[in-house]
C-alpha cells in the first residue's frame, strides 16, 4: 500500500469484512497518523449507518401484506393485455366502418379486417413485451451499460414515434383541407382518428420523452443535471 | 428490521425455482419465499436510488409484480437474488425518472448520478459481499472497490459542510 487512496480503499474493505489479516496492521498504523483517512473512515461509517437506519424506518412503515394481496389478487396481465388488444382492433374496425359512406361499408369492412387482426396481434405482442421488459435483459453483461443502451434506444424510439404521429396528423389535416375527406363523417374522421392521435402525440411530447430524457440524464447519457 | 441480505443457499434457490415452474400452489409458495427473503433489502435499494419513500414503495411493488410474473422464466444464469437486485435497480431508475422533481432539499445521495448511487445503495445492504455487488452490476470484483471509493468521494463533495 502506498498512498491515502489505497488506505481509503482498505477502509472500505474492512468496513465490509473483506480486508485480509496481513493488511489490518498497516491500515491501523496509517490511520493512527493520518487525519484525512480517519475522517474518510468516519464519513463512510456514518453514511452507511444513516442509510441503514433510513431503510429500516421505511421497511417498518411498509404494508407488505397489502402489496402481496394486490399482486396475488389483481387481474392477470394476460387478460388485461388480451382485452386491450381486442379493443384496439375494434377501434380500427369501427373507425373504418363509420368513416366510409354507407354504401361502401361492407366492402370497406372486408378490406380492413386483416389490418384490424394485425393490430390485435401487434398490440398483444407490445403489451406482453412491456409487461416483461423489466425482467428482460437483466442477465446480460454489465448492468448499467446494458441499461444505458436500452434507455438510449427508448428515447430515440419515443422521438421517432412523436415525429411519425405528427406526420400522420399533418396528412389527415391535408386531406381535410383539400376536401379529400368530404365523403367521411367529420365527427368520426376527427374524433375517431385525429383526436386520439393528437392525444398520443401530447402524451409522448409531455410525458414519455421528458421521462426518457430524465432517465438518460441520470445515467449520464445527456448533459445537464438529473433533476 | 435491518435490510439484511438474504442468505439463500444455492439449494434453496434451486428449490424456489423448481417450485416456480411447478403448479399454481407451489408457484405461490415460491413467490412468497422469495418475497419474504428479499423485501427489506429490495426496499432499501429502491429507497436509496429513488431518494423518496413513495417512489421507493412504487419501485419495490413493481419489482415484486415483475417477480410474480417472471419467476417461472428465470434461467438461472445468475443467482436468484442477483436477478432480483438487478430488477430493483432498473425499477428504481425508472421510478426516479417518473417523478418530475424531488420535494424540498434533496439528500446528498440523491444528487449523485445513477452509477455511484447504485454502488453506495448496494454496499449499504447489511452483509452484502463485494462479489455479490460485482455480480449484480456485472463488473469484475476488483472494480467494485474503486467504484465504491469514487462514489464515496463524490458523496463527500456534495455533502454540506
Amino acid at each position: 500500500m502506498a498512498g491515502c487512496q489505497d488506505f481509503e480503499i482498505a477502509v472500505e474493505k474492512r468496513l465490509h469484512g473483506a480486508l485480509g489479516e496481513p493488511e489490518q496492521a498497516p491500515l491501523e498504523e496509517h490511520l493512527a497518523r493520518c487525519e484525512r483517512c480517519r475522517s474518510y473512515q468516519d464519513a463512510a461509517r456514518g453514511a452507511e449507518a444513516g442509510m441503514r437506519s433510513e431503510a429500516s424506518e421505511a421497511a417498518a412503515a411498509m404494508d407488505w401484506e397489502r402489496i402481496e394481496r394486490g399482486i396475488r389478487g389483481g387481474v392477470p396481465a394476460s387478460l388485461r393485455n388480451g382485452a386491450g388488444a381486442v379493443l384496439a382492433g375494434f377501434w380500427v374496425a369501427a373507425a373504418a366502418w363509420l368513416s366510409a359512406p354507407p354504401e361502401l361499408r361492407p366492402e370497406r369492412m372486408i378490406r380492413v379486417l386483416p389490418t384490424a387482426a394485425i393490430v390485435v396481434v401487434l398490440v398483444a405482442l407490445v403489451a406482453r413485451y412491456s409487461g416483461r421488459r423489466l425482467v428482460a435483459l437483466v442477465d446480460r453483461g454489465e448492468m448499467l451499460g446494458t441499461y444505458r443502451q436500452v434507455v438510449a434506444e427508448n428515447l430515440q424510439w419515443a422521438k421517432r414515434m412523436q415525429w411519425a404521429i405528427a406526420g400522420l396528423l399533418a396528412f389527415f389535416l391535408y386531406r381535410a383541407l383539400t376536401g379529400q375527406s368530404a365523403t367521411y363523417d367529420p365527427l368520426v374522421y376527427f374524433g375517431g382518428l385525429s383526436l386520439p392521435l393528437a392525444g398520443l402525440w401530447v402524451f409522448l411530447r409531455h410525458v414519455t420523452v421528458p421521462r426518457a430524457e430524465r432517465e438518460a440524464r441520470d445515467l449520464g447519457l445527456l448533459e445537464g443535471a438529473a433533476r | 428490521m435491518a435490510a439484511r441480505l438474504p442468505s439463500l443457499s444455492a439449494a434453496e434457490e434451486a428449490e424456489i425455482l423448481a417450485g416456480a415452474r411447478a403448479g399454481r400452489a407451489a408457484r405461490g409458495e415460491a413467490f412468497e419465499r422469495i418475497l419474504r427473503a428479499t423485501r427489506e433489502p429490495v426496499l432499501a435499494v429502491c429507497l436509496h436510488l429513488t431518494a423518496r419513500r413513495g417512489d421507493a414503495e412504487d419501485a419495490a411493488t413493481e419489482v415484486f409484480h415483475a417477480l410474480h410474473r417472471g419467476l417461472a422464466g428465470v434461467t438461472g444464469e445468475s443467482s436468484l437474488t442477483t436477478w432480483v437486485y438487478r430488477i430493483a435497480l432498473r425499477a428504481s431508475f425508472r421510478a426516479r425518472a417518473r417523478a418530475r422533481r424531488l420535494d424540498g432539499e434533496p439528500a446528498p445521495l440523491a444528487c449523485l448520478p445513477a452509477g455511484p448511487r447504485a454502488v453506495l445503495a448496494l454496499f449499504a445492504i447489511d452483509g452484502i459481499r463485494s462479489g455479490e455487488v460485482a455480480d449484480i452490476l456485472g463488473i469484475p470484483e476488483d472494480a467494485v472497490w474503486s467504484r465504491l471509493h469514487a462514489a464515496r468521494k463524490m458523496l463527500a463533495e456534495v455533502q454540506p459542510g
